[in-house]
């Protein structure tokens, strides 16, 4: 038993903090323009080696764990950079274990340069259950129907669609295919999004198989929330230092007692999220998968609770001046939001864990 | 980053579970199981099948009794004990009077003592808390003054936990009145037979007799009792406490609890209706056992940075397990009084199980469970003096 990184890893951490911290200057969520130039950052991210951790050696990557991506993932929390690596990864690791097609290795190869860029396409409009049922179909090759909330400046779209016989097939489209309409839009934490429009859009299958779909979602859901880990540490050291420098009835606010409490409070919420995304995170490529969906589940039900308390308190703490747009802290707040929606709300994974044999055997 | 034990920890792991397999008594775990109190004999039978195999004082020095085992076995052992709903090695002798004696007693309390202390032969009571110093401990005012050979002491002591067991107690007294609070105390140890001691039973919430306050008039206490340095006390109480950090979070014990929520709660009404069925308390259920879950891997986090250092000094951390560990205790008694319901308190289903239906056996002890364990935030430091701690030590406050 040991938790601890290896020296690999921890010069990993020291290069991907500076990478993400100085890239912040530029493309913090907290900059309106953050959105704009997305893809310049992503190009250097790859230039960094993150996407080629999230390809097997047979595929030209470096992959060897989890970790090293949840690494990366939980410096983009603290930078609060404006970077969709959570679904990059998603798309990647489903690449990384997908059938053979053509232009397979040439395509993988320029992702992993930063030439590049794929996401998901994945979630439709009105679909509380997180992508169990898919209406967009496939026949002979051909898509059609709607998909939501994709991220965009992406190159190619993973897409899941039904095909003939009511199977789930996922297919590579480029941004730029005929018959493929796309709606731009911002969410309120300056992730730059978008609607497709799938019309009679030729299509390549690139997988078929459940397994590996469901094991690069519960990869990407708890790369996600070590996004949300990070956040949750900066925005816990954030308050107390605000705490401790704002004066009010002539002493710091950090002098009373009960914001000391909930300040603590904060801090063990971000450490127990931690603890069961650590836990998730060596259970990813477990051969039972059982015992994974467990795992990511709970965390994701438990990071969500942990997200929406400290974001909650951090704004409560820092008082009117949590409200403002100007603050940085703000903007934490709006992506943790956020965040719990995202890969599966606490709703969706109750009913995950709910169809599980016995959780507590695990 | 691995999660799993070693292989001679997995090794170590089957040895303790195959011995409380053979040697444990069924029946002290079957009460434990149940949430009902135990009785001295209870804890007695448990405690010196511990002894006999070496493991009740493991983590005492060798030359002591000790077993050198790493934090990891320390933690494995626990586990293992609460999944078995088995009462730990008498805290008060174990994990208290025993180290303290064994680090700072003199060479005539250490043969007078650590043996019938490791054995069990005497139980201790501990006597620190007063009517007027609970959280704030330092404030105590039972005196002890220096006659002769003797010390006089006067005061009172309470909480007393299983007081009325013990056979010796050990106390915090104050030595010099002048001196600034921690500085003035001193540690001493008291037979429970010498003249001028009256223990009262104190009654707690569940009806029940666990607890006891002690009396002290003009007690005389042999001088030679005194452990270690006059007005040195406070520092042997703190390193007293910081061996309660092993298991405080008790997560076997919920675990254990949590399945037999389950399992009561998949069990049919007399409508055929689970409340395992219900979405909303199904919800709950899962909620409380990712929290469980969290909580053990921040455990397991926790010791492998002290196995990893070897230190001895209290980590502040420890302060969260014991805040989240009696957290979730207390949520999982409440959970199990809700799959309970109002049954927990009809005497018509207790004449049911009396007579010998074991269906309804289980409801028993639930309420007072229930109430016996709000305790859990209060002692041992409450969880508000938790977050002060954390507050000054890691927050910088």
């Amino acid at each position: 038993m040991n938790f601890d990184l290896n020296s690999e890893q921890i010069q990993i951490q020291d290069s991907f903090a500076r990478f993400f911290a100085d890239g912040a200057k530029s493309h913090s969520r907290a900059l309106k323009n953050s959105s704009k130039n997305i893809r310049e950052l992503s190009h250097a991210a790859a230039e960094m080696g993150i996407l080629a951790m999230l390809f097997s050696e047979e595929n030209g990557g470096l992959y060897s764990s989890p970790t090293e991506t949840m690494i990366a993932m939980e410096e983009v929390g603290k930078s609060l950079c404006n970077i969709p690596l959570a679904e990059t990864a998603y798309a990647c690791r489903i690449l990384d274990k997908a059938d053979d097609f053509a232009g397979k290795d040439e395509l993988i190869a320029s992702i992993i340069s930063g030439e590049k860029t794929i996401s998901i396409a994945f979630d439709e409009f009105n679909n509380r259950s997180n992508g169990a049922i898919v209406k967009t179909n496939e026949n002979n090759g051909v898509i059609n129907g709607v998909k939501t909330n994709a991220n965009f400046e992406n190159d190619y779209f993973l897409v899941n669609a039904q095909m003939t016989g009511g199977k789930i097939g996922i297919f590579l489209i480029a941004n730029d295919a005929k018959g493929l309409n796309i709606n731009k839009f911002m969410t309120h934490d300056t992730s730059a999004k978008c609607d497709l429009y799938f019309e009679n859009v030729g299509a390549v299958k690139i997988c078929n198989d459940d397994n590996v779909v469901e094991y690069a979602k519960d990869f990407a859901i708890i790369a996600l929330c070590y996004e949300a880990i990070g956040m949750m540490r900066m925005i816990t050291n954030l308050t107390s230092e605000y705490l401790k420098t704002r004066n009010q009835f002539g002493v710091p606010l950090s002098s009373f007692q009960v914001l000391q409490h909930r300040a603590v409070d904060m801090l063990i919420e971000t450490e127990q999220a931690l603890s069961i995304a650590i836990y998730a995170s060596l259970l990813l490529d477990n051969d039972d998968i059982e015992a994974r969906k467990i795992a990511v589940s709970n965390a994701k039900l438990r990071v969500n609770n942990a997200a929406k308390f400290v974001s909650q308190q951090a704004v409560q703490l820092h008082g009117g001046i949590g409200m403002t747009d100007e603050y940085i802290g703000a903007h934490y707040f709006k992506r943790l939001t956020l965040f719990c929606n995202m890969m599966g709300d606490n709703y969706f994974h109750l009913n995950r864990l709910n169809l599980e044999k016995d959780i507590l055997e695990i | 980053m691995e999660l799993e034990f070693t292989k001679d920890e997995t090794a170590f792991r089957d040895e303790v579970r195959n011995f409380i397999e053979t040697e444990m008594p069924k029946d002290v775990a079957f009460k434990m199981a149940h949430d009902r109190e135990l009785e001295k004999e209870d804890f007695i039978k448990v405690h010196r099948k511990l002894y006999e195999k070496g493991w009740a004082t493991a983590h005492w020095p060798k030359e002591y009794g000790g077993a050198d085992w790493t934090p990891v076995q320390r933690h494995i052992f626990g586990e293992e004990m609460q999944r078995a709903s088995l009462p730990m090695p008498l805290e008060f002798n174990a994990n208290m009077v025993g180290p303290v004696i064994a680090h700072f007693g003199s060479k005539e309390q250490k043969e007078k003592f650590l043996q019938p202390t490791a054995s069990l032969e005497i139980w201790w009571g501990q006597g620190f808390s007063e009517p007027g110093a609970g959280s704030d401990l330092a404030s105590l005012k039972t005196t002890a003054v220096r006659d002769g050979n003797e010390y006089i002491i006067n005061g009172q002591k309470t909480w007393t936990t299983l007081g009325h067991f013990a056979d010796w107690i050990f106390c915090l007294v104050r030595t010099d009145p002048t001196a600034k609070k921690q500085k003035g105390i001193s540690f001493i140890l008291v037979d429970m037979k010498t003249p001028g001691i009256e223990v009262r039973p104190i009654i707690t919430v569940e009806g029940n007799h666990e607890v006891n306050e002690v009396f002290f008039d003009n007690v005389r206490v042999p001088a030679e009792n005194l452990v270690g340095e006059e007005n040195r006390g406070w520092d042997y109480a703190k390193f007293l406490l910081s061996n309660e950090r092993f298991g405080i979070a008790k997560i076997g014990v919920a675990k254990q609890r949590m399945q037999r929520i389950k399992s009561y709660a998949k069990t049919p009404d007399a409508n055929g209706e689970k409340l395992w069925d219900d979405a909303v308390f199904r919800a709950r259920f899962l909620q409380t056992a990712a929290d469980i879950k969290a909580l053990e891997i921040t455990q397991l986090r926790i010791l492998a940075k002290q196995q990893g250092h070897d230190s001895d000094a209290p980590d502040p951390l420890t302060s969260m397990l014991k805040i989240k560990g009696s957290e979730l205790q207390q949520a999982t008694t409440e959970l199990l009084l809700e799959v309970a319901g109002k049954d927990s308190e009809s005497p018509q289903i207790r004449e049911i199980y009396k007579s010998g239906n074991q269906d309804f056996e289980w409801l028993d002890a639930v309420a007072s469970s229930y109430f016996n364990n709000r305790k859990l935030s209060i002692y041992g430091g409450s969880n508000e003096i938790q977050h002060n701690i954390l507050s000054k030590a890691i927050m910088g406050f």
